[in-house]
């Protein structure tokens, strides 16, 4: 490249001509329109690959028997570890904890989102003072809005005071086998109900209005027009709070490890949970990463259904 | 639609609903920032209590004793680390991604895009061992290296979009001229996307302030983030409610201010370009 600049640099000759050329301070590399772009995007691709190395390196520790404190090498053994998984009653529950919190999420968190965003889509200065309190929860760690409920679920804490008030009785929450799950699917609802309210909130405002008006000039009712106008068009919308919502609450970790790190016994267990303790607490490495492995691939498959859902809604 | 307030049913229902979810979402705000300025004995107070003499102890403590301003400035470090080394390599690459084409580009704007939903601990079980091999564990450089996976695809994704809502004639015009590519990049793209880029930037530092699996496995007493402080008030046999609401105010109240600048991307940001205003 450096021929290239002196090239580059024998040019003044021809400079004093009354050609209008911008004032460089800096050399001026020419490199071929082809090869530029990779040119600059090589440092992000480093970064990338530095992100892959360690992915591939996992993904060869899942097929192993590697264990850190072990002072034999690690061997290679094939698939056993997902065959051993695969038969065992605590990979299985699991894989029951975790899709179930995820089910329980979506089919939540977005009717509630799209009530919130339907609530919202008003011009009225208390409601545009409020759009700005839903993004609280949302720039606050998991872990914060998971320590602020974990202090308001104690037994003698003020959830309980305040479910005595109204005659309820008082819940362990997230100290019993049955409560902790759904304890963490409240504090889930709280911090990231706002998020796909807000996003179904910014469909609904980029809604066109011709097609409500002449559903109203034909007599439809509210019910009907938002069921045949409204949700069909803020289906790419619904789609991307799915993604984000179904992917985040597929691998949750902060949320749990600050609360109930798995327990009571393993009713909140999750695969990354399980992962993480695989790995740090009882240093399996090649169970961790098969556990990972198959999360990551869990992820992927959802990921990749749902961009072609979105996709195909787009081109409607 | 008539003006004013008619306390018609839906009306009446309408502001039920309102104030339910608001008193929800505000509640657990509000009951721990009061929280933060109680004493242990009227943290504890059955029934709880909702008026109280004000204390600054909880404060003080957390500012005094511990490690608390450590992992703050831990934190501040990383995420500050990150953020700019994801703007230096990540802006030009967001700028070739929006108006150059070339084979795979859509490949590798979706590989960047896939460590957004892959789950962390695919990279960071291994980055454990490697790490202590680089002499990068417990590392503020490890950390930020790591960080790219939280910052570097929220950059590039965004950023892209930025540049492609740019009209393309005045960097046609710029080559017209005989602008070389740096040039247009640096003189006239890069001064039409600065609030994007200042948007971009504060998004990735909020993410990577919030973060905490990366510090827990990668990091260590040199190095934890706040996230991991604030864990560390939950001991075993009892939790210091005081100062961990204290502490959590001191996390969280840069985080608002800082949002609140950003405001108008913030929709845009949290789905990495995919749906824009709100």
């Amino acid at each position: 490249m450096s021929s290239l600049s002196k090239l580059d640099g024998a040019a003044p000759a021809l400079e004093r001509t009354d050609m209008p050329r911008p004032p460089t301070d800096t050399p001026r590399w020419r490199v071929s329109e082809r090869a530029l772009p990779y040119l600059v995007l090589l440092p992000a691709i480093l970064v990338l690959i530095g992100l892959i190395i360690p992915f591939l390196i996992g993904l060869y520790w899942s097929l192993t028997d590697y264990k850190l404190t072990s002072s034999v090498d690690k061997q290679f053994i094939g698939l056993a570890n997902y065959q051993a998984l695969f038969t065992s009653a605590g990979f299985w529950n699991t894989v029951r904890v975790t899709v179930t919190y995820v089910l329980l999420v979506l089919a939540i968190e977005l009717p509630l989102g799209l009530g919130v965003a339907l609530m919202l889509n008003r011009q009225n200065r208390i409601v545009k003072l409020f759009r700005a309190v839903l993004i609280l929860p949302l720039m606050m760690p998991p872990v914060v809005g998971a320590l602020m409920w974990k202090s308001m679920m104690t037994p003698e804490g003020i959830l309980n005071y305040l479910l005595g008030q109204v005659g309820i009785a008082p819940s362990q929450w997230l100290g019993s086998l049955g409560g902790a799950l759904p304890s963490i699917l409240l504090i889930d609802i709280w911090l990231y109900t706002p998020f796909s309210a807000l996003v179904l909130l910014a469909g609904l405002q980029a809604l066109p209005k011709e097609p409500f008006e002449a559903a109203m000039v034909d007599g439809a009712s509210p019910w009907v027009s938002f069921r045949t106008l409204t949700l069909p068009m803020l289906l790419p919308f619904l789609i991307i709070v799915g993604t984000f919502r179904g992917i985040d609450s597929l691998k949750i970790f902060d949320l749990i490890y600050a609360t109930t790190q798995g327990g009571p016994v393993d009713a909140t267990n999750t695969l990354a949970i399980q992962a993480y303790f695989e790995a740090i607490r009882w240093t399996n490495f090649g169970t961790a990463m098969t556990y990972s492995i198959i999360l990551w691939a869990l992820c992927y498959a959802l990921a990749f259904y749902f961009i072609r859902r979105w996709r195909r809604a787009m081109n409607q | 639609m008539t003006r004013g307030r008619t306390w018609t049913l839906g009306n009446v229902a309408y502001w039920i609903c309102f104030v339910a979810f608001f008193t929800f979402t505000l509640f657990p705000l509000v009951w721990v920032g009061l929280m933060a300025f109680k004493t242990p004995v009227d943290v504890l107070a059955v029934p709880p209590k909702f008026f109280f003499t004000p204390t600054l102890d909880n404060f003080r403590q957390v500012l005094s004793q511990g490690n608390f301003l450590n992992y703050y400035r831990n934190t501040f470090i990383i995420a500050a680390g990150a953020v700019s080394l994801t703007l230096v390599v990540g802006t030009p690459a967001a700028y070739v991604l929006a108006r150059h084409d070339f084979r795979f580009k859509e490949d590798l704007a979706f590989t960047f895009l896939s460590f957004r939903f892959a789950p962390e601990l695919v990279v960071i079980i291994p980055l454990f061992v490697i790490f202590q091999r680089l002499n990068l564990y417990d590392n503020y450089l490890g950390l930020i290296l790591i960080y790219q996976a939280i910052t570097l695809p929220l950059l590039i994704w965004l950023m892209r979009g930025y540049f492609e809502d740019i009209p393309k004639d005045i960097e046609q015009a710029a080559k017209v001229d005989g602008a070389g590519w740096w040039e247009i990049f640096s003189r006239i793209a890069i001064p039409l996307v600065l609030p994007g880029i200042a948007a971009a930037a504060v998004l990735a530092f909020i993410f990577s302030w919030n973060a905490l699996v990366f510090g827990l496995v990668l990091g260590g007493r040199e190095t934890y983030p706040v996230t991991i402080a604030l864990l560390g008030y939950m001991g075993y046999q009892s939790v210091d409610w005081g100062p961990m609401a204290a502490a959590t105010l001191i996390t969280i109240v840069p985080e608002f201010i800082l949002a609140f600048f950003v405001l108008r991307s913030l929709v845009r940001g949290l789905t990495f370009g995919a749906v824009h205003g709100g």
